[in-house]
């Protein structure tokens, strides 16, 4: 197993140093009690919570929402959520005087059940944190419940940042792994860092270099490249797992095209870009079976105007955040 | 008489076919016994189910079925179900093994809820379980238990491995299969083993003899050559031609989903088409695949695409 970073404060990585940090304890000087964090998964919420916690030697208490089961509650779910929430806030042990810090873990299943719960927690003398992974909590028909609570953001981790974390932990665990695939990993954990973590505990167990595929795409992507624009793309298999690498090989496409076809045929390359982009979106309300077009646009469509054998290959990657948003 | 995907079923690692990649990172896993949770995605009958079941076996010996349960889309998929399943199930000590593991087979049909009260337990029963999902996509896995897993992918399975299978099974069950018929078994199983041993064991009980006439009549799959004969018609400018076959496929009960999903196999695997208008006419399917969906009507959006088909003729 691989030894990670203590929740500490120092412990906690972000992209501008002390940026959420700082801003967070200046609150709580100020006497704020309850708080959202707002951000996307795996850019450290709950290591921020542990770390306040074991920092101010305070006991963390953690509500799952999404654990209350719906057929216990009578149909009154609400009263259940505040109830959960109030009471972890209020209850004293009597063994044990620390003070808490309430963790609760999706804002969101507040907002579906009904947004003016909000208005009904209490954190009492604990500190309350609702965690939230979605917009939903910035709607101006959820904000309004919402004015109690301090939000603090958290933005996706640059790379180096998460570079850097996982050159702490493969220190701290002692394993052998260079600083190129510390590179990739970082790289395809889209600012995640757990599954950064994640990706390098299998590279610890398996012990491979060769066997690192990446998390979100596979490495045939050059392949993949090579084919369609050599004019053969029944050569390569062209199966994508996910809606998000199809967008990866798009704009892989969208970089290389412009780089050796010209006039009409890069016109017409990104007409079949922009279409299967559009096919791409519509997928995400569940329609798998379109990625299958997907797919074959991409495939035929680009190679349909290169000539066999006259594509040679560019290995520079694309500039990300040129292109995609997260 | 038993059933024959039993009885090809990889009882261990060596005997799967393809997936060398992942296959080596479970193998690696076992040698060290350690086991990360686990995101398992392909299509299906590649290996992804068979796979978890040898790790079981070879992580945990002859005590396998005691420490490992299989959770599949069958099985009620009620949060509270599944809540008290994985605490039954994960609260007890594992025998004589240093960890329990939970498969959810089919779990894209878990809904986002079930997976974010999922992740919670993964946290709370990670020292004594470790849990295994399989996909076919793996965007149906919400990010915070997609970033807990290591993922593997499944890859589609190549024409050369299918036919390999197919020769396996034909040399021990005694069958005599031509190169026609084992095309037309690849091609209507789509690369999927489970589906493709199906359809040769029910094949195999009608004679030892097996033609690409008879796969096609029995699997189910519609009728390839009359397909391809209907698109040919419009093609060459022909368009009642091509609407009369079309439209007995249609009178015939046929599902529109699926007879543009095969007319869709034919264009993208055959030459009917000259490649540089392949891609028009994919578009094209595309949109009438999305417009049914949608809810428009079959006759008239089907009639649109063959009408397009028709104004190729040079």
């Amino acid at each position: 197993m691989l030894k990670l970073p203590e929740p500490k404060l120092e412990n906690f990585a972000e992209n501008y140093s002390g940026a959420i940090t700082s801003k967070f304890l200046a609150y709580l000087r100020g006497g704020k009690k309850t708080f959202v964090f707002n951000g996307p998964s795996g850019c450290g919420k709950s290591f921020l919570a542990e770390s306040l916690a074991s920092s101010n030697s305070l006991n963390l208490k953690r509500v799952n929402l999404y654990a209350i089961n719906e057929d216990e509650t009578d149909g009154n779910v609400s009263d259940r959520i505040v109830s959960l929430v109030n009471n972890a806030a209020n209850s004293r042990s009597i063994f044990d005087n620390k003070g808490k810090v309430v963790y609760v873990e999706d804002a969101e299943k507040i907002i579906s059940v009904d947004p003016s719960i909000f208005q009904r927690l209490e954190s009492g003398s604990s500190i309350l944190i609702i965690e939230s992974e979605s917009g939903d909590v910035f709607r101006e028909k959820n904000k309004r419940f919402l004015d109690r609570f301090q939000m603090i953001r958290f933005y996706r981790l640059k790379p180096e940042i998460v570079k850097l974390y996982l050159a702490k932990v493969r220190a701290m665990s002692a394993i052998g792994v260079s600083d190129s695939l510390l590179d990739r990993i970082a790289e395809s954990s889209k600012g995640n860092i757990m599954s950064a973590v994640t990706d390098l505990n299998t590279l610890a167990i398996t012990g491979g270099t060769a066997m690192l595929s990446r998390r979100n795409t596979d490495n045939s992507v050059f392949e993949r490249l090579e084919a369609v624009f050599s004019g053969a793309p029944s050569d390569i298999d062209m199966h994508f797992s996910s809606e998000y690498e199809a967008k990866l090989f798009e704009i892989w496409l969208a970089e290389k095209a412009p780089t050796f076809l010209t006039g009409r045929k890069l016109n017409f390359v990104f007409d079949r870009l922009s279409f299967s982009d559009v096919l791409l979106n519509k997928i995400r309300a569940q329609r798998w079976g379109l990625l299958k077009y997907v797919q074959n646009e991409l495939s035929y469509g680009v190679a349909s105007v290169c000539d066999k054998g006259s594509f040679r290959m560019n290995y520079s990657a694309p500039r990300w955040n040129l292109y995609y948003k997260f | 008489m038993s059933l024959w995907v039993e009885k090809y079923r990889p009882n261990s690692f060596d005997e799967i076919i393809g997936q060398e990649e992942s296959v080596n990172k479970l193998k690696a896993m076992v040698k060290k016994g350690e086991v990360q949770h686990i995101i398992m995605s392909g299509p299906p009958g590649v290996g992804k189910t068979t796979s978890a079941v040898v790790l079981a076996r070879e992580l945990f010996g002859s005590v396998w079925e005691e420490n490992f349960i299989e959770l599949n889309a069958s099985d009620d998929r009620k949060l509270s179900v599944i809540q008290g399943k994985v605490k039954e199930f994960a609260r007890s000590k594992p025998i004589s093994a240093p960890f329990k593991m939970i498969l959810f087979d089919e779990a894209d049909s878990l809904t986002s809820e079930a997976q974010q009260a999922l992740r919670r337990m993964m946290e709370e029963y990670s020292a004594t379980c470790r849990f295994i999902f399989s996909v076919n996509y793996q965007s149906n896995i919400i990010e915070p238990i997609q970033s807990r897993c290591a993922v593997l992918r499944f890859k589609p399975l190549s024409k050369s491995e299918v036919v390999k299978f197919i020769d396996r099974i034909a040399k021990t069950e005694g069958l005599n299969i031509d190169s026609g018929a084992k095309e037309a078994l690849e091609y209507v199983s789509k690369g999927d083993l489970r589906s493709l041993v199906n359809t040769m064991q029910s094949l195999a009980n009608l004679s030892s003899t097996i033609s690409s006439e008879v796969v096609y009549k029995n699997s189910g799959v519609l009728d390839v050559g009359k397909i391809r004969e209907g698109l040919k018609a419009a093609i060459s400018g022909d368009y009642m031609k091509s609407k009369e076959t079309f439209s007995t496929f249609l009178d015939g009960g046929v599902n529109i989903k699926e007879l543009v999903s095969q007319m869709f196999s034919v264009v993208a695997s055959s030459d009917l088409i000259e490649p540089n208008m392949k891609s028009y006419v994919i578009e094209k399917l595309a949109e009438l695949d999305y417009r049914v969906i949608e809810g428009a009507t079959p006759f008239i959006q089907l009639q649109a695409f063959l009408a397009f088909l028709s104004t190729l003729k040079k």
